[in-house]
């Protein structure tokens, strides 16, 4: 947690290995990712990490489930097993009827619940998500942080990023503060729901 | 306007990689362009011009004078006259041998002319006064011959029989009236039969307006009188033959370049425009007004367009002078060929307006757009078009990068189009540049007499240093028919003769011994020589002269006249560009007991199988002392520049249209910076970022080649016969019939070449994009 431009998604983008920090190194379920090559880091990102943005980031000339199947098919999964997987993440996450749907139809709601479908494609060990209500009325972020807080409670490792307080004391189980891109603060919470 | 003009210049600086495309593409454009007006322009305007200023001859008659009455006939202006000339007496003096070097001919056309000046054929009299007194002559040169050129002042020309002459001037008549001129008074002691009467006509324009002039002023003259005529068209288009073989292929090529010069800039402002949505709105927020926000898109096209046509400009006009110099050099010209002063000026003047009418339809959307609808469309994300192409590929088994990229060119449809446009003119260039060097290459091996015999060779010169032989020409025949190896022998010589009642001289070439080795296969019209009276004819002298296979006609060399028929048309002119081939009996029937030096003879050898040309070079040199022989293998100096000339523009062009390929690459990479963001962030390795964006090029490339393969033939097909016209030779179906079916299905990957040598530097920064910073600044 922290105020903007406390460093908060520069961290996030470390951790995936889409920055590189300046010094020091970034290591991730023993990785050093610093010693990777961009292919290097594409796999990793592949096999380890799924990727939430506040501005969903899906690809406009896809429908959803396409988007979904993507991150599959570019691991390897054969087209037909990558459909059938995409479809079941949709319907775990209740857009399952708007499979065919291109993402400019769809709410900003259901747009990020496609978007943690296809973070989730590959399953992933780390889930990273970028001020993933940001961009969404009250209704649809309340949706999305329930989202979240199932899918942590089923086990997902989530790194969470956000300024927002309540979110924050909502879905985690361990707050960090950044300012000025240093660590001010560390605590662990009780969850409220 | 201080505005508009910072505008620009951000943007240009913004947007160097399109910059330096749209620039390299008008560059070689203006270059090009340049170069094929300056030989369109050369081909006709110096003689034009030269034929002007000397009230030059429409007309030439040659009358027999001892059946025409010495009198000028009457400027009959009702039949079209504007002016008459003569009748001058005139005579062949037929040089010995060894003269040849004083004055360059064997026979001069001499004619007796009391000043250089007259109503037609205004003499330009350019070195030395004009000749007045016994025993002077002004011989017929060109000022750019000058240096090279033969008959120095104070030359003597010396022939048995008649008084020896002294050149005292020398004079250029572009009309060709005669090789060279004395007084009136001296022209009796050189025995002449004929006359000859110039004429200019109000309208002479038309081989049909010229041959009615003809036919008026000759009606009432007595039977016979006539020998010959000569329309200055004639001269003209001899002059025009050289450059002309040029001239249509490489105004197809500058044509080319400027079509793909045409689309790579619609296409580059297009897509800035499209790219620059949101720019436009700040723009527009700040204050500029419509036009000014046009003249700033205008501007990033033609701010790079103005400096690349100066330069290529002057890159095509210092080009254009070497062709034309190269080309000319041999008419009378070389000196006198400039590029004309127009070229420059239309090609600065046309290029840049290309360029704006390019960018103008483009940048009239950014005059349209309000500001918020501006900033809102450059924000906005739309799904592209072709969605259910895109979706059926995406259910392929297909690796998803390949899949992704075929699907690319759908979301565009209107760049992709002017890409293909761009890739077809680059596939249909390399096809006809590739069809043209094969026929190139095709006349070079049938029309090359040098190439007829693997071997050839000359008795030495003592005056270029070399031994003189010593065996006469019957004993060297025979010791090299003696030697092992040597299958086939034939000897040739050129003399100059004249044909009777035409004005110039021609170049005959007499031949014996084996003399259908290699040279049958010339003919393209007719058959070979088979008899003693007998000649073939190059066609570009027969389309020239206004001959035909068939006619007869009458070889004249001094006083003796030998008929004989036209049995056939070669390709060429051969060794020494000679105007007719003749059995050698014609040389002995003309001239008995003409003497040639030893080193006029041309011998030409062909071996046994199996025998080394090489040894066998070395084995004829060593026969004996001042034989010359060499391997006479190889390809004549035409067919190398042309076949250079060809496929240097081919691969220009073929590099043109990468560069557009490159271009469309950098627009979509721009356009597509988030869409490559994001499908790294979710694993998309460099590999397959390179693969996507190339595929998604190849897929036009090979479109583009399928389409452009039959555009390119169909172009050889009908610019070769076009080319080989200008230069007045006929094209056979074995030089146009070069398309073998492999080299034709192999042809369309070309574009593929092309599409893939565009793409590849952008997929290469596409794969480098850093996805923080993308998905931040997107």
């Amino acid at each position: 947690m922290g105020p903007s431009g406390c460093g908060k998604s520069t961290l996030l983008n470390m951790v995936a290995g889409v920055d590189r920090p300046t010094s020091g190194s970034v290591v991730v379920h023993g990785e050093d990712l610093s010693q990777l090559n961009e292919t290097g880091l594409a796999l990793f990102r592949r096999r380890r990490i799924g990727m939430v943005f506040q501005f969903f980031n899906l690809l406009d000339d896809l429908p959803a489930l396409d988007n979904v199947a993507l991150a599959g098919q570019l691991a390897g999964v054969p087209t037909g097993q990558a459909r059938q997987r995409a479809r079941e993440r949709l319907t775990e996450l209740g857009v399952g009827d708007r499979a065919d749907a291109y993402p400019a139809t769809l709410s900003g709601g259901e747009r990020q619940r496609v978007a943690v479908a296809r973070a989730l494609m590959n399953e992933p060990a780390l889930l990273l998500a970028d001020e993933p209500t940001g961009a969404l009325d009250s209704a649809s972020g309340a949706q999305v942080a329930d989202l979240l807080l199932a899918l942590n409670q089923r086990g997902q490792t989530l790194l969470l990023v956000t300024h927002d307080r309540m979110l924050a004391e909502r879905v985690a189980t361990r707050v960090v503060e950044l300012a000025d891109g240093a660590i001010v603060g560390e605590r662990a919470l009780e969850r409220t729901a | 306007m201080t505005a508009t003009w910072r505008a620009i210049r951000a943007a240009v600086r913004r947007r160097r990689v399109q910059t330096f495309v749209v620039g390299l593409v008008v560059l070689a454009s203006a270059a090009t362009a340049t170069v094929a007006l300056s030989l369109i322009s050369a081909a006709s305007r110096p003689f034009d011009r030269t034929f002007d200023a000397q009230h030059g001859a429409h007309l030439v008659l040659v009358l027999d004078s001892t059946k025409t009455p010495a009198v000028q006939p009457p400027v009959d202006r009702s039949a079209g006259v504007e002016a008459v000339a003569g009748p001058f007496p005139r005579a062949v003096l037929n040089l010995p041998a060894d003269s040849s070097d004083l004055v360059g001919l064997g026979a001069l056309t001499v004619v007796g002319r009391a000043d250089p000046d007259g109503p037609v054929d205004r003499l330009d009299l350019w070195a030395g006064r004009w000749a007045s007194a016994p025993g002077e002559i002004v011989l017929n040169a060109a000022p750019s011959d000058a240096e090279s050129g033969p008959g120095r002042l104070g030359a003597r020309i010396e022939v048995p029989g008649r008084p020896a002459l002294t050149v005292v001037g020398r004079a250029y008549s572009v009309s060709q009236t005669a090789d060279a001129w004395i007084p009136p008074d001296q022209i009796a002691a050189l025995g002449p039969t004929t006359a000859q009467v110039l004429y200019r006509f109000a309208d002479a324009d038309t081989p049909a307006a010229v041959a009615g002039h003809a036919s008026q002023v000759t009606d009432g003259l007595p039977p016979g009188a006539l020998l010959g005529t000569q329309s200055w068209l004639t001269v003209r288009q001899a002059v025009a033959a050289g450059p002309g073989a040029y001239i249509p292929f490489l105004t197809t090529f500058g044509l080319l370049g400027l079509a793909v010069a045409i689309l790579i800039i619609g296409n580059v402002v297009s897509g800035a425009v499209v790219s620059g949505f949101r720019h436009i709105g700040v723009l527009k927020a700040l204050g500029f007004t419509p036009r000014q926000v046009v003249l700033v898109y205008i501007g990033i096209a033609l701010l790079p367009a103005m400096v690349a046509t100066v330069l290529g400009t002057g890159l095509g006009y210092l080009v254009a002078r070497s062709v034309l110099s190269d080309a000319f050099s041999g008419s009378g010209f070389g000196g006198d060929v400039g590029v004309a002063w127009w070229v420059p000026v239309v090609v600065l003047v046309a290029v840049p307006a290309v360029v704006v009418v390019a960018a103008l339809v483009p940048a009239a959307r950014a005059y349209r757009l309000s500001a918020a609808e501006a900033i809102s469309a450059g924000s906005a994300r739309r799904a592209g078009r072709g969605l259910g192409v895109q979706r059926w590929l995406s259910g392929t088994r297909l690796p998803r990068a390949v899949s992704l990229g075929l699907g690319q060119p759908f979301a565009r449809p209107a760049r992709t189009a002017l890409t293909l446009a761009a890739v077809v003119l680059g596939v249909a260039t390399v096809a006809f540049a590739g069809g043209l060097a094969a026929t190139v290459s095709r006349y070079a091996e049938v029309s090359d007499v040098n190439n007829a015999a693997p071997i050839a060779m000359r008795p030495g010169n003592p005056a270029f240093g070399q031994v003189a032989p010593s065996l006469d020409a019957a004993q060297t025949e025979t010791l090299l028919r003696a030697l092992p190896g040597v299958a086939h022998l034939s000897v040739s010589t050129v003399v100059p003769v004249t044909i009777a009642g035409q004005t110039r001289t021609m170049t005959g070439g007499f031949l014996r011994g084996d003399t259908d080795a290699g040279l049958a296969g010339m003919i393209v019209e007719g058959r070979w020589l088979r008899g003693e009276d007998e000649i073939v004819v190059p066609n570009a002298v027969l389309n020239e002269r206004g001959l035909g296979v068939g006619e007869d006609v009458a070889l004249q060399f001094g006083e003796r006249i030998r008929k004989v028929s036209i049995v056939g048309a070669t390709l060429s002119s051969g060794v020494g560009s000679a105007d007719f081939f003749a059995p050698w009996q014609i040389l002995d029937a003309l001239a008995p007991g003409y003497q040639l030096p030893s080193s006029d003879l041309f011998y030409q050898i062909e071996q046994t199988p199996g025998t080394d040309v090489t040894g066998l070079v070395r084995q004829v040199n060593s026969a004996a002392p001042g034989l010359y022989a060499w391997d006479n293998r190889g390809t004549n100096s035409f067919s190398s520049s042309v076949l250079s000339l060809s496929i240097t523009l081919s691969v220009l062009l073929g590099l043109v249209a990468a560069l557009g390929v490159l271009n469309t690459v950098l627009l979509t990479v721009r356009e597509r910076r988030r869409d490559l963001g994001i499908l790294k962030s979710i694993g998309m390795r460099p590999g397959q970022v390179v693969m996507m964006t190339v595929v998604s090029m190849a897929a036009l490339g090979i479109v583009g080649g399928v389409l452009g393969t039959p555009l390119g033939v169909l172009a050889h097909r009908l610019i070769v016969p076009l080319t080989a016209r200008a230069a007045q030779i006929d094209t056979p179906g074995f030089l146009l019939n070069v398309w073998d079916l492999p080299v034709v299905l192999l042809l369309p990957l070309a574009g593929l070449v092309i599409a893939t040598i565009g793409a590849l530097l952008p997929a290469r920064s596409a794969a480098r994009l850093p996805i923080g910073q993308v998905l931040r600044s997107e």
